[in-house]
């Protein structure tokens, strides 16, 4: 027999008896919309974070900090000693880098520029023309993120006081528009030493949206912030150094931090790890619901093999007969497998076309709903590459399930099934 | 020249259950069926005539023996040869007809081309012709389940006769048909075996049908207990049975 012919006749077998059929599909659709709407929502929520950040991965840019020790303090009973290369920081004990290792590390090969990474403090964000202030916690220098920008430019090493506003910062200020926003001089407040305020004049070189992972961070340039940080008394020791490697193939990321490890106690991690933790999160709750998934389609999986089982039984006399007429084991086996991968196929696929309408819905309701704070965030997102693999995992499942039944059929002696009644 | 025989089986023996229950089948049978000979089988139920068709037919293993096909032993056919051989040599006709009474007549018909993966075209244009042969043309859209008795049995020789066989096997053709369509039955078959040449082995106890056979093959016990039949058959018999004082 054909496999065209074997495909027919398993689907005119299936129709044949279309409330089982039905029934058994129906305990597949429940497994795979399941797994449709788990594996959405870890696409979404992926697809969210690559934009957010994600083209950032910035190759060849590492943090580079000293290596922690960690059991500096804490723990145990034993009272340490004092380390003068190490800065007593509010009750936490933690190593410092200073200018000799930023230097240090960019005498590393292959490294194109090292630069401390400062900690500043900013208070307060004004327009000249508006008379509030509004709290601006979050400066930060700027990382090399590639930033959902809604208008305006990155910025670059060769800004100077310059600064990337928040999109939720248009409004209080005044802008109509993010793109009204560009080119526009605000003032950036901020204390010294001494607590006295001191303000400086920026531009706005760009408009960033909002997002959970930037949290309330201000980017302003490099030279604005090192003025900064000078002014506050940070530019001696530093919590970390921003290195940038001239090969910026994300392969040679490996080699790229084993060298910066090796430069002195240094630890180094890449913007691609920094993002990785918060990636790993969200994987291990998609994965704990794709298990709940995959338990409805385990469950599923009985109900092919007792569908089939059943229909062996009934068809019994058939199955003699086409092996009275020269049918192979192997062809028998073959037909009764591929009605259950088609039951498989069938389930998936209306639970997948099911699974694409609900998340359309429910991402649209979200976005207006509890989702309104992160903008461009599709809460349920089915790519055809999670389609596709859904279905397939299903129609493999489904074949798992089959081949009992269908091993049953095609070792049924033709006499006896024929005798059968 | 003589031909080679189309069957032959030697010392056939066949049991069936285990340990106490068991129970012999047949008892060494030996046999020959010569190309284009009509043979019934005959004997009580329970005499092992179906038995032995079955093993003829290569639908069941004998336990010890041998069992040719024009002169090629098929003792060592794997499962699948087997399936292969019963597909393209064999044609079968049971009493209870086996048709798939959810398809149509014309779909039962192309079963057996189906099996041996004939293309639609032409499994199509075969089982019209074997259904003009049985004078069914005018069946061939309906189900299976809407035709009478006799109608069924000539779906079931137009199944058996689609693949052009070297033998049919008749299990009890006319068993559940009443005279008028047993004997438009008998009629098909018997011209198929004249003017086709098909070997037909019946496997009856309605006498009067294997009384229209060359030769009657008599089961009791599980022993061919005796030979019946034209003087054609009778000689070949005599020619056996010389072979075998000859040994």
């Amino acid at each position: 027999m054909k496999l065209l012919d074997l495909l027919r006749t398993a689907n005119r077998n299936l129709s044949r008896s279309k409330l089982r059929t039905f029934l058994t599909v129906s305990a597949i659709f429940v497994g795979a919309f399941t797994l449709t709407l788990t594996t959405a929502l870890g696409s979404g929520a992926q697809q969210y974070l690559d934009r957010q950040l994600g083209n950032v991965s910035a190759p060849g840019v590492f943090y580079v900090t000293p290596k922690s020790d960690t059991n500096a303090f804490g723990g145990g009973d034993d009272v340490k000693e004092y380390d003068p290369n190490k800065a007593v920081n509010g009750s936490q004990f933690t190593a410092t880098l200073t200018q000799a290792d930023v230097d240090n590390l960019g005498k590393v090969s292959g490294v194109k520029e090292s630069e401390p990474y400062y900690t500043v403090t900013g208070t307060y964000l004004t327009r000249d023309s508006a008379a509030k202030k509004y709290i601006a916690s979050g400066l930060t220098q700027y990382n090399g993120l590639s930033l959902d920008l809604s208008a305006g430019r990155l910025l670059t090493s060769a800004d100077k006081n310059s600064i990337i506003l928040p999109d939720n910062y248009l409004e209080p200020m005044g802008f109509a528009n993010p793109a009204d926003a560009v080119g526009k001089k605000i003032t950036v407040g901020y204390k010294n030493l001494q607590q006295q305020s001191l303000a400086r004049e920026v531009t706005i070189v760009g408009v960033m949206k909002k997002s959970f992972i930037t949290q309330g961070d201000i980017y302003i340039d490099n030279t604005l912030v090192k003025d900064m940080a000078t002014a506050q008394g940070q530019d001696k020791r530093f919590l970390a150094a921003m290195v940038t490697f001239s090969d910026t193939n994300p392969a040679s990321e490996g080699a790229q931090k084993d060298a910066l490890s090796k430069a002195g106690n240094y630890s180094a991690i890449s913007l691609k790890e920094q993002i990785k933790t918060i990636t790993t999160v969200i994987s291990a709750i998609t994965t704990a619901l794709n298990v709940v998934g995959v338990i409805a389609l385990f469950a599923a999986s009985f109900g092919i093999i007792n569908t089939l089982l059943m229909s062996v039984y009934e068809r019994t006399q058939e199955v003699g007969l086409m092996k009275a007429l020269g049918m192979h084991r192997a062809k028998v086996f073959s037909l009764f497998a591929i009605e259950a991968v088609l039951v498989g196929f069938w389930g998936s696929l209306i639970a997948v076309a099911a699974g694409w309408g609900v998340s359309n819905l429910v991402s649209q309701w979200a976005s207006n709903a509890f989702l309104k704070d992160f903008e461009g965030f599709t809460l349920l997102v089915v790519t055809p590459q999670n389609a596709v693999f859904v279905i397939l995992l299903i129609m493999l499942i489904a074949f798992v399930a089959g081949t009992f039944p269908a091993i049953k059929a095609s070792r049924l002696n033709p006499i006896e099934a024929l005798r059968s009644e | 020249m003589e031909a080679l025989p189309v069957l032959k089986a030697r010392e056939i023996v066949k049991t069936y259950g285990k340990k106490e229950n068991t129970f012999v089948a047949l008892k060494g049978v030996s046999l020959e069926i010569n190309p284009g000979e009509r043979v019934a089988i005959i004997g009580k139920s329970g005499s092992g005539k179906s038995t032995l068709m079955h093993i003829l037919a290569a639908l069941d293993h004998p336990d010890s023996g041998e069992l040719s096909f024009s002169g090629k032993s098929v003792d060592s056919f794997s499962a699948r040869k087997l399936a292969t051989l019963r597909n393209r040599k064999f044609g079968f006709i049971f009493q209870q007809f086996f048709l798939n009474y959810r398809e149509t007549v014309l779909e039962n018909v192309m079963l057996p081309l189906k099996i041996a993966g004939v293309k639609p075209k032409e499994r199509k244009r075969r089982a019209l012709e074997a259904l003009a042969e049985v004078d069914l043309s005018n069946k061939v859209k309906s189900k299976a389940s809407e035709l009478s008795g006799g109608q069924k049995q000539r779906v079931c020789i137009a199944r058996a006769l689609v693949t052009s066989p070297k033998v049919i096997f008749a299990d009890e053709p006319t068993g559940n048909l009443d005279s008028e369509n047993g004997a438009r039955v008998e009629d098909l078959l018997f011209n198929l075996n004249k003017e086709k040449e098909i070997t037909l082995i019946i496997v009856t106890h309605d006498d009067e049908l294997a009384a229209k056979c060359d030769r009657r093959l008599h089961m009791k016990d599980g022993i061919l207990t005796e030979e019946g039949g034209t003087r054609e058959a009778a000689r070949s018999t005599a020619h056996r049975k010389q072979k075998l004082v000859a040994l």
